[in-house]
């Protein structure tokens, strides 16, 4: 009964309440729209990361450090049994590094070379394209990669490296394959091979700098000049990014439902000042005050609620727009060095979301409309029959 | 009347609480948004300006083309005759001109017995940093630009020739002593091997990832004598005096300077770029705008509809009040531009409290700023690993017209709706 | 005969209702010269607000010819008749409507500031109504802090401080006590004599009928008796 009351009762506000309607609407779309951008770009970035660079966690070797040149080229050892067992099972690949440098157009370019198993599943690095050869050695590259050394598909150019004895070594490569991703940890500054190429031109046959292994591994036994990095841990920078991200976008929240409350509050508070004789009206025909407090309170939700469908209503097809065709980032996003951050990125909502999103909303409006009721309780019924309240 | 106005407005604390309160929190978010954005393009713009792009550029032609490449062989020579040449010009007086050659080489610290101790691949810069008899160039301008002075973090600058300083954080890793000696194994401009000894007198740290991670920095002439680079350089960066960048004068600079010296059929022929040209600055920027914009636009779209039924209520509160001014003998437009009057007022006030809260939190942000370092692993692009606000005129005035556009424009809205009705209905609701 | 402030001629007020029409107000003929202290009596729904509300220009008749001071109220537009209103007419309401947020001092000086009267002479016009009103001791009180008659004094001050020709007064008594109202009444009475503004009320007050000099009795919606008073003075 009183549901039914109180959803008359703004209804007979009119546009005044579905101004409010509509405030709360965007409330609720700019919300699952930024969570939905913020999902979408998390999870393209982890899954980008996970299939293009660390898997389902690594095993290095001590002593490498990737953002250290000085360490590439002394970092490398036979890999433990364990994890040449995996590799054995198509559970891991191995990668050798090196350091070396490379005269596209007779220009010195200085790179990270990375050989890599060809019969790997375990990245998304096309491996498969380094067995096409034509007595040059075949190599893969990034697109960013290609763009900066200014190389196209089938180009040769000469490389140079050290050997594990200190000798420089020289010799010809083809671009075999030039990869798009849109993980920069892959691509900038990096040239991949394959591993038995790497070894043979570095003489350290069967040895490797770290294995990437299978999604879902466990912790391989090692020795100790070998440690373990899972998935949590190589996301960890990723994620503490996306956190920080995040901060700014609760402000912008924030912010938008600060003014969706003080119109809702506002309207609760002139519907009290305005409606004193109704008040004392219902309390005369028996209602409670805890009624009355709630018959309020409604009127107050009900905005949100009649928000849900006004937001479904207009926000389904921008959403659905974004979450199906997505958002063509600018090029320049590529020289973020972001994972995830480049070409379209699909927007990501989760049924959860959108749950936590109303469950969110409408809890604070409850809030909202219920504190000013408050005053109901203190309420006179003969004072309010005759417009006063206290 | 206006006074009488003004009184009433704020005696009644539904009347101007509310909105109050709305104005203040969107010119907050406004001032804030603009304050981080500003400083966030004025950052970029400056770290890009003195470690890259400059505000100008001048370099071959075909060095142009690949840019990102740094190629040597395709540095400028002749580097006195282009200056020489450009400076008969009244408008060359607007710059000042920074030389620097970009190279890259294998860094070699030998052991004790001269036997390689460390190998590895390096990026060095070559700046201007010794005062030197016949050269053009101030090296107190790199000083200021690159701030040397504060980014040595132990040692000392290059004072005679064959010193180098190297990043800080390559030198932790090197784990050798200041004043070791360190080889760079390179090629000089025109293909050939090079090795030639330095010093390592000093460390440095910009505060930049895509720097700090790797790099040598040496004196300008060391560099044109180890890579047969006699007047010439990779690229000669101009800067307008104050540092600050504009666009415009850019654009006009390079227009005459290609119109004068730019040789079609010459690919060694110099050209200046500016710094909008280079890296997609200009493209980023623009769109940042855009981004930015839209954002406003949605809040200010969201603040208008609040204050929108802000009026409304207020009317519905009001009729009695101006039930009895029509009977006065107010007509019905004197009491719309009053209300009007209150929300320009409101909007003054709320923008006021919000701009205040705005810049203080802007302010915070200008002082303390915001460490990035954690996205800047993997970056090319030349940030300051720490975001910072940045405060000017435009955040003090930034907040006024949402703030103020937006309760007018919620009043008046809220306002037709009353004055669509006639005044006898308007003086019954007065009786209820 | 007296100079005629208000000619009322054929006049028909209906308003829609439903689908249909209701007629509030039929077949009004009347003339009220100025110095009158007159007032409209009649029970609730006999159309005596709505008589008031058309004199004051608030409202349109549907029918015949409306003139007051001159003016008819037809040929008004919303300028027009805010003028009128503003320099030649009072109004005092049942529930006196004072502005809540303003002094009883910035009450009164409300309809002076509409007029535009230079600040040395609207204080001294407040001064005056005050005094007439007997309040020049509540100058600074909101109306929350006055009682009913008090209040009902302050409407009166300031539907008389621009000196109008004509004081329109509906119901306004039906708050106040006995002795509030015959002290207001009073007052009017007194105002009428002394500035010959003229009154008209709309009233079912017996205390109000009693002071009236001339009664006017509506009852469904046309004039039933016009008849000469004596007043209580």
């Amino acid at each position: 009964m009183i549901t039914k009351l109180a959803f008359r009762n703004i209804r007979g506000a009119g546009l005044r309440t579905w101004i409010n309607v509509f405030i709360l609407s965007i409330v609720y779309v700019t919300i699952i729209w930024f969570e939905g951008l913020y999902c979408g770009w998390v999870n393209q970035a982890e899954n980008d990361m996970i299939d293009w660079e660390i898997g389902g966690g690594q095993v290095v070797v001590a002593g490498y450090d990737r953002f250290d040149p000085f360490s590439w080229d002394d970092a490398h050892a036979p890999l433990p049994a364990s994890v040449e067992q995996l590799r054995v099972d198509g559970q891991a690949a191995a990668i050798l590094v090196s350091s070396g440098v490379v005269y596209p157009q007779g220009r010195r370019q200085s790179v990270l070379l990375k050989g890599i198993d060809t019969r790997q599943r375990v990245l998304a690095i096309p491996t498969d394209s380094m067995a096409v050869t034509d007595g040059k050695v075949p190599i893969v590259l990034g697109q960013r990669m290609a763009h900066s050394l200014d190389v196209q598909q089938g180009d040769s150019f000469t490389m140079k490296w050290r050997t594990a004895g200190g000798a420089f070594d020289a010799g010809d490569v083809t671009v075999a394959c030039i990869m798009r991703t849109t993980v920069p940890a892959v691509d900038t500054g990096q040239i991949w091979l394959s591993l038995e190429d790497l070894q043979r031109m570095k003489e350290l046959p069967g040895e490797a700098t770290y294995a990437v292994l299978a999604i879902k591994s466990e912790e391989p036994t090692t020795p100790d000049n070998w440690r373990w990095e899972d998935t949590d841990f190589l996301l960890s920078n990723l994620r503490a990014i996306m956190k920080s991200e995040a901060a700014g976008e609760y402000i912008i929240f924030a912010m938008l439902l600060f003014m969706a409350m003080i119109a809702i509050f506002d309207t609760q508070v002139l519907s009290l000042f305005h409606r004193r004789r109704e008040m004392g009206t219902l309390l005369a025909l028996g209602l409670t005050r805890r009624q009355l407090i709630r018959l309020f309170t409604l009127e107050g939700v009900l905005h949100a609620v009649l928000a849900i469908v006004m937001a479904a209503a207009w926000g389904t097809p921008l959403l659905w727009y974004f979450g199906t065709e997505g958002w063509k980032l600018p090029e320049f996003y590529d020289e973020y060095g972001m994972a995830g951050m480049s070409g379209t990125l699909i927007f990501d909502y989760s049924v959860g979301l959108v749950v936590r999103t109303i469950i969110l909303v409408v809890f604070i409006t409850t809030v909202v409309s219920w504190w000013p009721t408050r005053r109901i309780a203190r309420l006179k019924p003969t004072d309010a029959l005759r417009g006063k309240l206290s | 009347m206006l006074k009488f106005l003004i009184k009433g407005l704020f005696r009644d604390r539904s009347r101007s609480l509310i909105p109050i309160l709305v104005v203040s929190a969107g010119v907050t978010l406004t001032v804030c948004m603009i304050s981080f954005m500003q400083g966030y393009l004025r950052d970029m713009i400056y770290e890009n300006a003195r470690f890259a792009t400059g505000h100008v550029k001048i370099v071959t032609r075909s060095f142009s083309d690949m840019i990102d490449q740094r190629p040597l062989d395709l540095a400028l020579l002749g580097v006195s005759d282009i200056l020489d040449k450009w400076e008969t010009q009244p408008q060359s007086a607007e710059l000042l001109w920074v030389p620097r050659i970009s190279f890259g080489g294998l860094l070699d610290i030998p052991d004790e017995n001269g036997e390689t101790r460390f190998q590895g691949e390096v990026g060095g810069m070559a700046v201007v940093m010794r005062p030197h008899s016949d050269s053009r160039f101030d090296p107190d301008i790199e000083r200021r630009l690159l701030k040397l002075d504060d980014s040595i973090v132990r040692g000392r600058m290059p004072a005679t020739p064959g010193e180098m300083l190297v990043s800080e954080q390559m030198f932790t890793q090197l784990d050798i002593p200041l004043g070791h000696t360190a080889s760079i194994i390179g090629s000089t401009m025109f293909g050939s091997m090079v090795v030639h000894n330095f010093t390592i007198v000093g460390t440095i740290e910009f505060g930049i990832e895509a720097l700090d991670r790797g790099g040598v920095i040496i004196d300008f002439a060391d560099a044109q004598s180890m890579l047969d680079m006699e007047d010439g350089a990779g690229e000669i960066l101009g800067f307008f005096p104050d540092f600050e960048y504009y666009p415009d004068r850019a654009d006009g600079l390079k227009e005459s300077f290609n119109a004068i010296l730019t040789d079609e059929s010459d690919e060694f022929s110099p050209l200046m770029l500016t710094e909008y040209d280079q890296n997609q600055l200009g493209a980023f920027i623009q769109y940042s705008g855009y981004t930015l914009g839209i954002t406003m636009f949605a809040f200010v779209f969201v603040m208008v509809i609040v204050l929108w039924n802000a009026g409304l209520m207020q009317g519905i509160r009001r009729y009695g009040e101006i039930g009895v001014r029509l009977a006065m003998g107010e007509s019905k437009g004197h009491v719309f531009r009053a209300m009007i009057i209150e929300s320009l007022a409101i909007g003054c006030v709320g923008s006021v409290i919000g701009t205040a809260v705005g810049l203080a939190l802007s302010y915070w942000m200008q002082a303390y700023g915001f460490d990035m370092s954690h996205y800047m692993t993997n970056s090319s692009m030349m940030m300051s690993n720490v975001m910072r606000a940045h405060v000017n005129l435009r955040s003090y005035l930034v907040g006024f017209a949402p703030g103020i556009g937006a309760t007018v424009l919620g009043a008046a809205m809220a306002g037709a709706g009353i004055f669509k009705r006639q005044t006898s209905q308007l003086f019954k609701e007065l009786e209820t | 005969m007296k100079q005629a402030l208000i000619e009322i001629r054929d006049m028909v007020k209906r308003y829609p209702m439903g689908t249909g029409e209701f007629t509030a107000l039929e077949d009004i003929n009347l003339d009220l010269c100025k110095g009158e202290f007159a007032g409209l009596v009649g029970p609730s729904g006999s159309g005596k607000t709505t008589l008031l509300n058309i004199i004051g220009s608030l409202d349109v008749q549907s029918e015949g010819e409306v003139n007051v001071l001159g003016r008819a109220i037809r040929e008004l537009d919303g300028k027009g008749s805010a003028r009128l209103r503003s320099h030649h007419i009072g109004f005092i309401f049942q529930t006196y409507n004072l502005l809540p947020v303003y002094s009883v001092y910035e009450n009164v000086e409300f309809p002076l500031l509409l007029l535009e009267i230079e600040s040395a002479k609207r204080h001294r016009m407040v001064m005056d109504a005050l005094e007439w009103v007997d309040l020049t001791d509540k100058l600074k009180s909101r109306p929350a802090q006055l009682s009913g008659g008090q209040c009902q004094r302050v409407a009166i001050a300031r539907a008389m401080v621009k000196k109008p020709d004509l004081v329109l007064a509906d119901e306004p008594t039906a708050n106040l006590d006995a002795e509030n109202s015959h002290h207001i009444l009073r007052t009017m009475d007194q105002l009428n004599r002394e500035l010959s503004t003229t009154f008209l009320f709309s009233t079912h007050d017996q205390k109000v009928i009693q002071y009236l000099r001339r009664k006017i009795t509506l009852f469904d919606g046309k004039v039933a008796r016009d008849e000469q008073m004596n007043g209580v003075a």
